[in-house]
């Protein structure tokens, strides 16, 4: 085991690289023996096609996906087809570390976009975790901000008028894009979702979506353009939604940035 | 057998959306439908939507009708069990 206080870390993150590397190198500096273990974990890609489930709900739990392009969903559906979306997995997110231990998933997870996913088998990831207690540490911690993220969007759904809740998930999106390197310097991103999936995911009708995405853009806080959105002006726009990102928690833990700080001086 | 009405007025949604008619069952509002005008609903413009239902207890109400008679039906159907005039005798309220 590398003692991660004398061990040398890997550069900094390069264009391209792993999303998983680049997302828990936010929580805790990378060590480049814990990086090629990542990149060993995440190598095996497969593509799959926009629509497809990854994993529905009654199947039974067997690997963790990994998502390296693209866009998955996790959602619930009632049987008159009403459909509510509760998350997005967005590239470098792992869809439930410990599902395994669940036989039988109680939701769906769904692609938005093509995708490449990787499929950890759980007897992998626990084995990794074993081996590098700094790497499971990052992955309990991006669970908790999933945990953290889910108790936003309830919040969103529940309390925040249809303005706010569109204008909160913008900026939640750019936050945790711009992480993994997929916005622009002019906070444009890619937005593969239709506004009936935005509409799933906010409780509204897909009429009040298109309403409310258009008072936003009258008022200059975003613009669309095919499957991107671009936020002009993410200050108005975090002000309009009362977004405050410190539940995402894109630092890592206290005891980390310590040694990041620690480390930074004597590199 | 309910009595039914129907007033037309305008309605404020924040958008170009505003020709609305309120559905009115045995005097209760049961239903506010409004007309897609607002140019960004692009191909489902003249469309009409179910803004709001007022005693409805189980169905989940379709987003975009074809016609204000189509919605008006669906009013019908899930709700009052009774049709709408929708023709000249509708009240302008606005």
């Amino acid at each position: 085991m590398t003692n991660p206080s004398t061990a040398k870390l890997a550069p900094e993150p390069l264009g391209g690289e792993n999303p998983l590397i680049k997302k828990l190198g936010r929580y805790v500096p990378l060590t480049e023996e814990e990086r090629a273990a990542l990149n060993t974990l995440s190598c095996s890609t497969r593509k799959h096609n926009q629509g497809a489930d990854l994993i529905a709900e009654g199947d039974r739990p067997e690997c963790v996906f990994l998502m390296m392009e693209g866009w998955a969903f996790r959602y619930k559906q009632l049987e008159d087809g009403s459909r509510q979306i509760m998350a997005y997995l967005i590239p470098g997110d792992l869809c439930d570390i410990q599902i395994f231990l669940f036989d039988k998933m109680d939701h769906s997870i769904g692609l938005l976009s093509d995708a490449k996913v990787v499929k950890i088998p759980s007897g992998d990831l626990l084995k990794m975790m074993d081996r590098y207690p700094r790497i499971e540490r990052a992955l309990l911690w991006a669970t908790l901000v999933d945990e953290a993220t889910l108790r936003e969007w309830l919040l969103n759904v529940g309390q925040r008028s249809a303005l706010q809740r569109l204008a909160h998930l913008f900026c939640e999106l750019c936050v945790r894009l711009s992480v993994v390197g997929l916005v622009d310097d002019d906070e444009t991103f890619a937005l593969p979702l239709t506004q009936a999936e935005l509409a799933d995911t906010t409780g509204m009708t897909a009429v009040h979506v298109n309403r409310s995405l258009q008072r936003l853009r009258r008022d200059k806080l975003i613009s669309t353009q095919r499957g991107k959105l671009t936020i002009l002006n993410f200050d108005r726009l975090a002000e309009v939604a009362g977004f405050d990102e410190s539940y995402l928690h894109t630092d890592g833990p206290p005891v980390e940035q310590k040694l990041r700080s620690r480390l930074d001086r004597h590199m | 057998m309910a009595r039914t009405s129907a007033y037309q007025l305008q309605i404020g949604t924040d958008s170009d959306d505003a020709n609305a008619r309120i559905l009115l069952a045995d005097g209760a509002l049961v239903a506010v439908l409004v007309e897609l005008s607002d140019e960004g609903h692009g191909e489902d413009r003249g469309k009409w939507t179910i803004e709001a239902t007022f005693g409805l207890r189980h169905e989940r109400v379709p987003d975009i009708f074809p016609s204000l008679e189509s919605a008006a039906d669906w009013v019908s159907e899930h709700i009052c069990e009774q049709r709408f005039n929708l023709g000249a005798d509708v009240v302008r309220l606005a």
